[in-house]
Protein backbone atom coordinates (compact mmCIF):
# COMPACT_ATOMS: atom_id res chain seq x y z
CA UNK A 1 0.00 0.00 0.00
CA UNK A 2 1.43 3.65 -1.06
CA UNK A 3 2.05 5.95 1.60
CA UNK A 4 -0.35 8.41 0.40
CA UNK A 5 -2.92 5.73 0.61
CA UNK A 6 -2.31 4.58 4.08
CA UNK A 7 -2.39 8.18 5.53
CA UNK A 8 -5.52 9.03 3.54
CA UNK A 9 -6.53 6.32 5.53
CA UNK A 10 -5.86 7.63 8.56
CA UNK A 11 -7.35 10.54 7.67
CA UNK A 12 -10.50 8.95 7.54
CA UNK A 13 -10.16 7.24 10.91
CA UNK A 14 -10.13 3.84 9.03
CA UNK A 15 -10.11 1.27 11.71
CA UNK A 16 -7.41 -1.24 10.42
CA UNK A 17 -5.32 1.55 9.26
CA UNK A 18 -5.00 2.75 13.02
CA UNK A 19 -4.01 -0.81 13.96
CA UNK A 20 -1.44 -1.24 11.72
CA UNK A 21 0.34 2.14 12.73
CA UNK A 22 0.07 1.20 16.20
CA UNK A 23 1.59 -2.19 15.80
CA UNK A 24 4.22 -1.02 12.94
CA UNK A 25 5.70 1.49 15.33
CA UNK A 26 4.71 0.76 18.85
CA UNK A 27 7.74 -0.56 19.60
CA UNK A 28 10.07 2.20 18.71
CA UNK A 29 8.00 4.76 20.01
CA UNK A 30 8.21 3.02 23.74
CA UNK A 31 11.65 2.65 23.27
CA UNK A 32 12.15 6.29 22.36
CA UNK A 33 10.37 7.25 25.58
CA UNK A 34 11.38 5.03 27.67
CA UNK A 35 15.15 6.17 26.94
CA UNK A 36 14.17 9.42 28.13
CA UNK A 37 11.93 8.89 31.21
CA UNK A 38 13.24 5.68 32.09
CA UNK A 39 10.26 4.49 33.33
CA UNK A 40 8.04 1.55 31.98
CA UNK A 41 4.93 3.05 33.33
CA UNK A 42 5.71 6.51 32.31
CA UNK A 43 7.38 5.33 29.00
CA UNK A 44 3.88 3.58 28.02
CA UNK A 45 1.45 6.42 28.81
CA UNK A 46 3.81 8.52 26.49
CA UNK A 47 3.05 6.21 23.89
CA UNK A 48 -0.35 6.03 24.18
CA UNK A 49 -0.19 10.18 24.03
CA UNK A 50 2.18 9.93 20.93
CA UNK A 51 -0.60 7.67 19.40
CA UNK A 52 -3.41 10.14 20.28
CA UNK A 53 -1.38 12.94 19.33
CA UNK A 54 -0.86 11.24 15.65
CA UNK A 55 -4.34 10.98 14.94
CA UNK A 56 -5.97 14.25 16.06
CA UNK A 57 -2.97 16.06 13.77
CA UNK A 58 -2.55 13.62 11.09
CA UNK A 59 -4.37 16.30 8.81
CA UNK A 60 -1.85 18.09 9.01
CA UNK A 61 1.12 15.85 8.17
CA UNK A 62 2.87 17.14 5.10
CA UNK A 63 4.15 13.79 3.78
CA UNK A 64 8.36 15.42 3.80
CA UNK A 65 9.56 12.81 6.05
CA UNK A 66 8.03 9.17 7.10
CA UNK A 67 5.23 8.71 9.04
CA UNK A 68 7.55 6.74 11.66
CA UNK A 69 10.05 9.81 11.56
CA UNK A 70 6.99 11.99 12.23
CA UNK A 71 6.10 9.38 15.62
CA UNK A 72 9.39 9.64 16.61
CA UNK A 73 9.55 13.26 16.46
CA UNK A 74 6.86 13.48 18.46
CA UNK A 75 7.60 10.76 20.66
CA UNK A 76 10.80 12.75 21.42
CA UNK A 77 8.74 16.27 22.38
CA UNK A 78 6.14 14.40 24.60
CA UNK A 79 9.01 12.75 26.42
CA UNK A 80 11.02 16.02 26.96
CA UNK A 81 7.84 17.60 28.20
CA UNK A 82 6.96 15.06 30.44
CA UNK A 83 10.87 15.30 32.16
CA UNK A 84 9.67 19.22 32.43
CA UNK A 85 6.09 18.87 33.77
CA UNK A 86 7.45 16.49 36.13
CA UNK A 87 11.22 17.78 37.10
CA UNK A 88 9.70 17.98 40.72
CA UNK A 89 8.17 14.72 41.20
CA UNK A 90 11.01 12.89 39.50
CA UNK A 91 13.74 14.77 41.78
CA UNK A 92 12.31 13.18 44.46
CA UNK A 93 11.91 9.98 42.90
CA UNK A 94 16.16 10.69 42.80
CA UNK A 95 16.35 10.74 46.88
CA UNK A 96 13.28 8.65 48.28
CA UNK A 97 11.80 5.37 47.00
CA UNK A 98 13.02 3.29 44.44
CA UNK A 99 10.14 0.88 43.98
CA UNK A 100 8.03 3.47 42.72
CA UNK A 101 10.84 3.24 39.66
CA UNK A 102 9.67 -0.14 38.10
CA UNK A 103 8.20 -2.92 39.35
CA UNK A 104 10.38 -5.67 38.44
CA UNK A 105 12.34 -7.92 40.97
CA UNK A 106 15.97 -6.55 40.36
CA UNK A 107 18.25 -6.62 43.26
CA UNK A 108 19.18 -3.43 45.46
CA UNK A 109 22.34 -3.10 43.53
CA UNK A 110 20.57 -3.61 40.48
CA UNK A 111 18.04 -0.87 41.10
CA UNK A 112 21.13 1.53 42.21
CA UNK A 113 22.60 0.52 38.67
CA UNK A 114 19.54 1.73 37.37
CA UNK A 115 18.89 4.70 38.73
CA UNK A 116 22.98 5.65 38.10
CA UNK A 117 22.12 4.89 34.41
CA UNK A 118 18.93 6.96 34.62
CA UNK A 119 20.38 9.93 36.38
CA UNK A 120 23.13 9.49 33.74
CA UNK A 121 20.95 10.08 30.80
CA UNK A 122 18.90 13.09 32.38
CA UNK A 123 22.25 14.80 32.85
CA UNK A 124 22.92 14.57 29.11
CA UNK A 125 22.52 18.10 27.54
CA UNK A 126 19.30 17.76 25.37
CA UNK A 127 20.97 17.39 21.91
CA UNK A 128 23.01 15.09 23.06
CA UNK A 129 20.70 13.12 24.81
CA UNK A 130 18.68 13.05 21.49
CA UNK A 131 21.35 11.72 19.20
CA UNK A 132 22.13 9.41 22.04
CA UNK A 133 18.61 7.75 22.43
CA UNK A 134 17.95 7.28 18.56
CA UNK A 135 21.65 5.98 17.67
CA UNK A 136 21.74 4.06 20.80
CA UNK A 137 18.18 2.41 21.83
CA UNK A 138 16.78 2.96 17.95
CA UNK A 139 19.85 1.65 16.21
CA UNK A 140 19.02 4.87 13.91
CA UNK A 141 22.01 5.42 11.01
CA UNK A 142 23.45 9.19 11.13
CA UNK A 143 21.11 9.90 8.36
CA UNK A 144 17.78 8.65 9.79
CA UNK A 145 19.06 10.36 12.93
CA UNK A 146 20.03 13.68 10.59
CA UNK A 147 16.15 12.88 9.45
CA UNK A 148 14.32 13.45 12.21
CA UNK A 149 16.48 16.16 14.13
CA UNK A 150 17.19 18.19 11.40
CA UNK A 151 20.98 17.99 12.41
CA UNK A 152 23.60 17.52 10.00
CA UNK A 153 25.57 14.37 9.92
CA UNK A 154 28.99 15.88 10.89
CA UNK A 155 27.39 17.72 14.40
CA UNK A 156 25.33 14.34 14.79
CA UNK A 157 28.48 12.63 15.00
CA UNK A 158 30.50 15.03 17.19
CA UNK A 159 26.74 15.39 19.31
CA UNK A 160 27.01 10.85 19.74
CA UNK A 161 31.00 11.33 20.51
CA UNK A 162 30.25 13.86 23.17
CA UNK A 163 27.58 11.66 25.28
CA UNK A 164 29.03 9.01 25.22
CA UNK A 165 32.22 10.14 26.81
CA UNK A 166 29.97 12.19 29.13
CA UNK A 167 28.14 9.14 29.99
CA UNK A 168 30.73 6.94 30.76
CA UNK A 169 32.51 10.01 32.75
CA UNK A 170 28.98 9.62 34.56
CA UNK A 171 29.03 6.58 35.00
CA UNK A 172 32.44 6.42 36.26
CA UNK A 173 32.06 8.82 38.82
CA UNK A 174 29.11 6.72 40.16
CA UNK A 175 30.76 3.21 40.14
CA UNK A 176 33.76 5.36 42.23
CA UNK A 177 31.27 5.94 44.79
CA UNK A 178 29.99 3.04 44.88
CA UNK A 179 33.20 1.20 44.95
CA UNK A 180 34.83 3.34 47.15
CA UNK B 1 49.69 -0.97 23.86
CA UNK B 2 52.76 -1.72 25.72
CA UNK B 3 54.54 -3.70 23.49
CA UNK B 4 56.74 -5.58 25.87
CA UNK B 5 54.02 -6.79 27.94
CA UNK B 6 51.04 -6.92 25.33
CA UNK B 7 48.87 -5.90 28.01
CA UNK B 8 47.13 -3.17 28.40
CA UNK B 9 48.04 -0.31 30.90
CA UNK B 10 45.25 1.56 32.87
CA UNK B 11 45.25 4.95 30.70
CA UNK B 12 44.97 2.50 27.29
CA UNK B 13 42.17 0.95 29.05
CA UNK B 14 41.01 3.95 28.77
CA UNK B 15 41.25 5.33 25.83
CA UNK B 16 39.93 1.93 24.31
CA UNK B 17 36.70 2.90 26.01
CA UNK B 18 36.10 5.99 24.96
CA UNK B 19 36.81 4.78 21.59
CA UNK B 20 34.58 2.11 20.98
CA UNK B 21 30.66 2.35 20.72
CA UNK B 22 28.24 0.59 22.87
CA UNK B 23 28.04 -3.01 21.14
CA UNK B 24 31.64 -3.25 21.23
CA UNK B 25 32.07 -2.70 24.85
CA UNK B 26 29.58 -5.32 25.48
CA UNK B 27 31.26 -7.59 23.06
CA UNK B 28 34.63 -7.07 24.93
CA UNK B 29 38.01 -7.49 24.01
CA UNK B 30 41.02 -10.14 25.10
CA UNK B 31 43.15 -7.31 26.09
CA UNK B 32 40.72 -5.54 27.88
CA UNK B 33 39.95 -8.39 30.17
CA UNK B 34 43.69 -9.22 30.39
CA UNK B 35 44.13 -6.14 31.65
CA UNK B 36 40.94 -6.42 34.09
CA UNK B 37 41.90 -9.54 35.38
CA UNK B 38 44.79 -7.79 36.58
CA UNK B 39 44.10 -4.46 37.84
CA UNK B 40 41.53 -4.00 40.28
CA UNK B 41 40.70 -0.41 40.03
CA UNK B 42 39.90 -0.92 36.16
CA UNK B 43 38.31 -3.80 36.79
CA UNK B 44 35.92 -2.19 38.80
CA UNK B 45 35.56 0.54 36.45
CA UNK B 46 34.70 -1.53 33.76
CA UNK B 47 32.47 -3.53 35.07
CA UNK B 48 30.54 -0.45 36.43
CA UNK B 49 30.10 0.60 32.49
CA UNK B 50 29.43 -2.71 31.45
CA UNK B 51 26.28 -3.06 33.86
CA UNK B 52 25.15 0.44 32.75
CA UNK B 53 25.14 -0.29 28.88
CA UNK B 54 23.88 -4.08 29.87
CA UNK B 55 20.71 -1.81 31.77
CA UNK B 56 20.31 0.01 29.03
CA UNK B 57 20.47 -2.73 25.83
CA UNK B 58 17.53 -4.40 27.82
CA UNK B 59 15.47 -1.47 27.76
CA UNK B 60 16.68 -1.32 23.65
CA UNK B 61 14.96 -4.37 23.46
CA UNK B 62 12.31 -4.30 25.18
CA UNK B 63 8.83 -4.01 23.76
CA UNK B 64 5.33 -2.86 24.87
CA UNK B 65 3.57 -5.56 26.54
CA UNK B 66 -0.18 -7.00 24.45
CA UNK B 67 -2.08 -6.00 26.81
CA UNK B 68 -0.69 -2.36 26.60
CA UNK B 69 -0.75 -2.33 22.67
CA UNK B 70 -4.12 -3.69 23.19
CA UNK B 71 -5.14 -0.41 25.45
CA UNK B 72 -3.55 2.00 22.55
CA UNK B 73 -5.46 0.60 20.09
CA UNK B 74 -8.90 0.51 21.98
CA UNK B 75 -7.83 4.27 23.07
CA UNK B 76 -7.51 5.36 19.24
CA UNK B 77 -10.78 4.01 18.65
CA UNK B 78 -12.61 5.95 21.32
CA UNK B 79 -10.70 9.45 20.33
CA UNK B 80 -11.99 8.20 16.88
CA UNK B 81 -15.46 7.96 17.44
CA UNK B 82 -15.49 10.86 19.63
CA UNK B 83 -13.43 13.23 16.81
CA UNK B 84 -16.47 11.90 14.11
CA UNK B 85 -18.92 12.60 16.23
CA UNK B 86 -18.04 15.73 16.97
CA UNK B 87 -17.00 16.71 12.90
CA UNK B 88 -20.64 15.68 12.31
CA UNK B 89 -21.96 18.21 15.10
CA UNK B 90 -19.65 20.81 13.55
CA UNK B 91 -20.94 20.34 10.10
CA UNK B 92 -24.20 20.45 10.69
CA UNK B 93 -23.73 23.84 13.33
CA UNK B 94 -21.94 25.09 10.13
CA UNK B 95 -24.57 24.43 7.78
CA UNK B 96 -27.64 25.93 10.46
CA UNK B 97 -25.27 29.10 10.49
CA UNK B 98 -25.25 29.22 6.60
CA UNK B 99 -29.20 28.66 5.72
CA UNK B 100 -29.50 31.48 8.53
CA UNK B 101 -27.25 33.56 6.71
CA UNK B 102 -28.60 33.00 3.45
CA UNK B 103 -32.04 33.89 4.62
CA UNK B 104 -31.05 37.17 6.17
CA UNK B 105 -28.60 37.80 3.26
CA UNK B 106 -31.89 37.82 0.90
CA UNK B 107 -33.86 39.38 2.99
CA UNK B 108 -31.09 42.24 3.31
CA UNK B 109 -31.19 42.16 -0.27
CA UNK B 110 -34.71 42.59 -0.98
CA UNK B 111 -34.69 45.34 2.15
CA UNK B 112 -32.61 47.24 0.00
CA UNK B 113 -34.10 46.74 -3.31
CA UNK B 114 -37.52 48.02 -2.34
CA UNK B 115 -35.26 50.65 -0.67
CA UNK B 116 -33.96 51.69 -4.04
CA UNK B 117 -37.30 51.49 -5.69
CA UNK B 118 -39.18 53.85 -3.16
CA UNK B 119 -36.11 56.11 -2.79
CA UNK B 120 -36.43 56.60 -6.81
CA UNK B 121 -40.53 57.47 -6.49
CA UNK B 122 -39.14 59.44 -3.93
CA UNK B 123 -36.77 61.41 -6.16
CA UNK B 124 -39.16 62.08 -9.31
CA UNK B 125 -42.18 63.23 -6.30
CA UNK B 126 -39.95 65.46 -5.20
CA UNK B 127 -38.31 66.53 -8.77
CA UNK B 128 -42.66 67.23 -9.79
CA UNK B 129 -42.61 69.18 -6.46
CA UNK B 130 -39.83 71.32 -7.20
CA UNK B 131 -40.84 72.05 -10.64
CA UNK B 132 -44.54 73.21 -9.58
CA UNK B 133 -42.77 74.88 -6.59
CA UNK B 134 -40.74 76.32 -8.75
CA UNK B 135 -43.84 77.51 -11.40
CA UNK B 136 -45.70 78.66 -8.30
CA UNK B 137 -43.24 81.14 -6.87
CA UNK B 138 -42.85 82.66 -10.59
CA UNK B 139 -45.14 85.49 -10.32
CA UNK B 140 -45.34 85.79 -14.31
CA UNK B 141 -47.33 83.63 -14.49
CA UNK B 142 -49.79 85.12 -12.31
CA UNK B 143 -49.05 88.91 -14.08
CA UNK B 144 -49.62 87.32 -17.54
CA UNK B 145 -53.02 86.70 -16.24
CA UNK B 146 -54.15 90.27 -15.45
CA UNK B 147 -51.80 91.53 -18.25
Amino acid sequence: MSKDIFIEQLQRGDQIALTRLVEDNQDNVYRTCLAYVQNEHDAADITQNVFINVLEKVGQFKGEATLSTWLIRIAINLSINFLRDNKKRLKQLDVTDLQMESDDNSDDSQKEAKRAVRNAIYSLPDKQKKVFVLHFYLKLSYKDIASVTNYSVSSIESLLFRARKKLRSLLQGYYQTVNS
Amino acid sequence: MNENKLIMDCKELKIWVDRVNEDELLLGNANVQTHINECESCSLYYKGLLDSYSIMKTQRESSLSKQMSAQIINKLQEVNSTHRVDTRKTLFVLSRIAAVLVVSIGMLTGGLIGEVINKEKEDDSAAWQTEFSLLADDGESDLYLFD
